[in-house]
């Protein structure tokens, strides 16, 4: 009898570990995963490849608001997520269930760091809500916050269908990740998101902004020594080319460079103009206007919209008019990680060299997210300018 | 360490027994037998004693109840109550404990009731040897208190205190008055009839093991006294967070006392005492109670304005837990529909000593909160110069001692640690210590310590009066000022933390409540 109980008992928790969702009435969650990772603990055959030992991390809470999103796009890269920061996952699904009730569905996120390692694995919880049961839904999450741990919402889609629970959530976060559509969200939708005024999304951001981490290392490097850094107020010009699930309106993610390169520069936004995923705008500087443009093209396939292309043209130097305008350029070579980065002048004109720089898909977009400081001046800065340049 | 000073301490055969101290047989009269307590706590408590062969070799089990049951009718009561209660190995028990249990009908008004009583503890001392020796376990009302405790004295059924003579004592129920004055005057009526050391004023919280842990890992551990002053400590909170509202139609009763009546007067003050006290000059009942009474002398006395601002008033409105909806607490069975009644308080204040001056002690509790929760959180000044990248996660950065009281029974300790790979940022983690995994049997029920402290006439975990009345003395000025002011209470949603002006109360700190 024992062995039969500790034979089924070894079973679900295999199902638990190998990531199948178990349906738990929502009130007895923590009990049943207390239940599942105690068998999990003590498997005796250690750390091999065959039976590896099981170890339970949590470095916060996820709490993800998947209610009219493409809930697969989420659950994709959260395998990732899970594989880089560890943590607990709440994610809240709309279902079409009538009446008013949650239910509830739990697994864990395993992965291997190295053969011979521990499996590494955290929870995920599952919680879903029909149509009129959605306000329940916060509620819900709050017992199953583990304390101690900050509380991190990340709200895939445009937040105002659900207002009360998103702003219920994202009151208590101590950070916000917004995951909108790019470019199809409306600019409203985005103001709504990122309205940095609310508790929470004070400390929120667009997940679009982690698509530009490597393209702002890139085009801070240009200015790196002295000489080129006095260069900042000679931008003449800034061209951003993004492609795009669709064109439908300029990209965030090629409106976030712009944005960031008025932020620190010290740019105000003078005249803008869209059509379609085109955006013309003008901005004043230090010295004379400065022109961006920011093209969007629709390529089929892809998740996230991509910078394909960056570069600056700078006004001759006047106290050196004779060495003539300057540009540099930053080009993706598509389908690869390498970007070319071309720098010419007549003064300083460099071969094309290559660069290693990875594209980031959502699930790595997240991971950086959640991984960066809290604290961003820089994204606060462009905040304003970005919000501008989309419309909002 | 018993007060009869006599029975099995004096035994040469309990010379190294694991049970050292065995209570004197006696006889438990549960007043009250039929309710609530009885059934939920102190049954099922009185049968883990008997499991675990800590009850006295000779004892009975009367209950006294206002219904017309024999001692049959009233074991088959508590048989259905104690198979619910899966307690292991009951089934080979209860034949002998039910041989244990008695029944007197009456009221507590009647003195005949008292006669019928006295006849059946006469019996169960002949029959079953209980010598004399009378537990009364008043799981009334406290409204009753007085009355049963007369008619004890009346009926010759409680007597002096004396040592190598039969005991009698009484254990009543918290709350003892519902403000000074009423505790006073409580306690002047029970003083006609019995004395100090004959009362037991019970606080289940001090019975649990994770309470009498803090005794143990401030006072048996040389690393923590040092910095458990106001030089290292920046504040502590200490919190008992309710899920339920008002289970059982309990809102008529509750309606009348509130949370800083039902918790903070008594459980949070206890807590506060163990957390602030000095180190006692050894772990007897009055050395250990004279330095909390010292704690509870050092609260503030506040007048109306002070109270208003370091006071919070919440009451609960309609909300969802665990994905149910829920409603107001106005809305509840047995409450008035403008109660201004407290479901959740939350108080700041400071304690005037050399060991805690400035420091800021943050008690909340509430109602209908998202879940239950009871922990007393230890949180330390941060570092005079921080040469690492601070933590941003706005989790405070700073360590932190976490005590666990329930659930997850244990201790934690918070510390900065270098991110791996990073130059030099910190995130916090933790140093975690549970009772589920560092010992091989599970604590003993909270009921159980103290039914068996009783028998052994060890008062160390009970409450003596001027415990009581120094809390009340801080808790009066409190409801005064509300009644005063009547103000209205903060409403907040049920399932959600408490009311927006608690987080006020100690932003002014530069602080934030703990998320549970």
């Amino acid at each position: 009898m024992a062995d039969a109980t500790s034979g089924m008992a070894t079973a679900a928790s295999d199902a638990f570990l190998s990531g199948q969702g178990i349906a738990v009435p929502l009130e007895a969650v923590e009990d049943e995963l207390t239940r599942l990772w105690g068998p999990a603990a003590e498997r005796a055959d250690g750390p091999d490849l065959e039976h590896p030992a099981v170890t339970r991390i949590s470095l916060a809470n996820l709490v993800v608001g998947a209610l009219g999103e493409d809930v697969g796009r989420v659950e994709r890269a959260l395998e990732t997520v899970a594989s880089r920061y560890p943590c607990r996952v709440i994610v809240l699904r709309g279902t079409a269930d009538g009446g008013r009730s949650v239910s509830a569905e739990i697994s864990a996120q395993c992965y291997l760091p190295a053969p011979g390692q521990p499996q590494v694995c955290s929870e995920r919880i599952v919680l879903g809500a029909g149509p009129g049961a959605l306000d329940l839904l916060p509620g819900a999450v709050r017992p199953l916050l583990e304390s101690d741990l900050p509380m991190v919402l990340w709200w895939a889609g445009d937040p105002r269908p659900h207002l009360g629970v998103f702003h219920d959530l994202a009151d208590e976060a101590t950070r916000l990740i917004a995951d909108l559509a790019d470019p199809d969200a409306e600019p409203a939708a985005v103001a709504e998101a990122l309205d940095p005024s609310r508790s929470g999304c004070g400390f929120g951001r667009d997940l679009a902004w982690f698509g530009v981490h490597r393209w702002r290392e890139l085009v801070a490097q240009f200015f790196d020594v002295p000489e080129p850094r006095a260069a900042l107020g000679r931008i003449a010009s800034v061209e951003v080319r993004v492609a795009a699930p669709t064109a439908s309106r300029p990209a965030r993610v090629g409106c976030w460079i712009a944005a960031w390169l008025a932020g620190q520069v010290g740019w105000r936004g003078v005249t803008r103009a869209v059509e379609g995923g085109q955006l013309e705008a003008t901005f004043e500087g230090p010295g004379e206007p400065i022109a961006v443009r920011v093209s969007t093209e629709a390529e089929a396939g892809l998740e996230v919209a991509q910078i394909r292309h960056v570069s600056l043209a700078l006004r001759p130097n006047p106290s050196a008019p004779e060495r003539g305008a300057e540009t540099y350029g930053l080009a993706r070579l598509v389908g690869t990680p390498e970007v070319r980065v071309e720098v010419c002048s007549e003064v300083r004109c460099s071969l094309a060299r290559l660069i290693h720089a990875r594209e980031f898909d959502v699930a790595r977009r997240v991971a950086a997210a959640l991984e960066s400081r809290r604290s961003d001046p820089p994204y606060f800065a462009a905040l304003p300018h970005l919000l501008w340049l989309i419309g909002a | 360490m018993s007060q009869t000073g006599g029975g099995a301490e004096g035994n040469p055969l309990r010379a190294f027994l694991p049970r050292t101290v065995a209570p004197e047989p006696c006889a438990v009269v549960l007043f009250g037998a039929t309710g609530d307590l009885t059934h939920r706590k102190l049954a099922p408590a009185l049968m883990r004693l008997a499991v675990e062969g800590q009850m006295p070799s000779e004892y009975a089990v009367v209950g006294f109840a206002r219904r017309d049951w024999d001692d049959a009718r009233f074991r088959d009561e508590l048989r259905g109550t104690l198979q619910d209660a899966k307690i292991p190995d009951y089934e080979q028990t209860w034949p002998t404990f039910a041989e244990h249990v008695l029944f007197s009908p009456g009221t507590f008004d009647d003195p005949a009731a008292y006669a019928t009583l006295k006849e059946t503890l006469e019996r169960a001392d002949r029959t079953l040897g209980t010598r004399g020796n009378r537990l009364y376990y008043l799981a009334v009302a406290p409204d009753f208190f007085p009355t049963i405790v007369e008619h004890l004295g009346q009926a010759g059924l409680i007597y002096p205190h004396h040592q190598d003579a039969p005991w009698s004592r009484v254990v009543v129920e918290k709350p003892f008055g519902h403000d000074l004055a009423s505790a006073h005057a409580l306690n002047r009526e029970l003083s006609r009839v019995l004395g100090e050391a004959q009362t037991y004023r019970i606080d289940h919280y001090l019975g649990k093991e994770t309470v009498q842990n803090i005794l143990a890992l401030r006072f048996a551990n040389a690393i923590f006294e040092p910095i458990w002053n106001r030089r290292h400590v920046d504040g502590v909170q200490i919190t008992v967070a309710e899920e339920v509202g008002m289970p059982g139609g309990r809102g008529a009763y509750y309606d009348t006392a509130g949370a800083i009546r039902d918790m903070v007067q008594n459980h949070m003050m206890q807590l506060l005492c163990l957390v602030a006290m000095e180190p006692p000059v050894n772990l007897s009942a009055d050395a250990v109670r004279n330095e909390k009474v010292k704690v509870l002398q050092a609260l503030p006395r506040w007048d109306v304005e002070q109270v208003m601002k370091n006071v919070v008033k919440g009451q609960y409105g309609p909300g969802s837990i665990q994905g149910k909806e829920v409603p107001g607490y106005r809305q509840e069975k047995g409450v008035a529909a403008d109660s201004k009644t407290d479901t959740y308080v939350a108080i700041r204040f400071t304690l005037e000593t050399w060991r805690w001056a400035g420091v800021p002690f943050t008690l909340r509790t509430g109602k209908r909160l998202p879940k239950r929760a009871t922990e007393i959180a230890i949180q330390f000044k941060k570092p005079p110069s921080l040469h690492f990248q601070p933590d941003d996660e706005g989790m405070g950065g700073a360590n932190q001692l976490v005590l666990r009281i329930q659930p997850n029974e244990g201790a934690s300790l918070a510390f900065q640690a270098k991110v791996p790979g990073s130059r030099r940022r910190l995130q916090e983690v933790r140093m975690e210590f549970r009772y589920g995994n560092a010992f091989a049997s599970p604590p003993p029920e909270a009921y159980e310590r103290l039914l068996l402290d009783v028998m052994l006439g060890d008062p160390t975990l009970f409450t003596r009066i001027d415990e009581v009345e120094s809390a009340w003395k801080f808790i009066t000025p409190i409801l005064e000022a509300w009644e005063e002011t009547g103000i209205e209470p903060a409403i907040y949603p049920a399932g959600t933390w408490g009311p927006a002006e608690a987080d006020a109360l100690l932003a002014r700190d530069g602080m934030h409540w703990r998320r549970l």
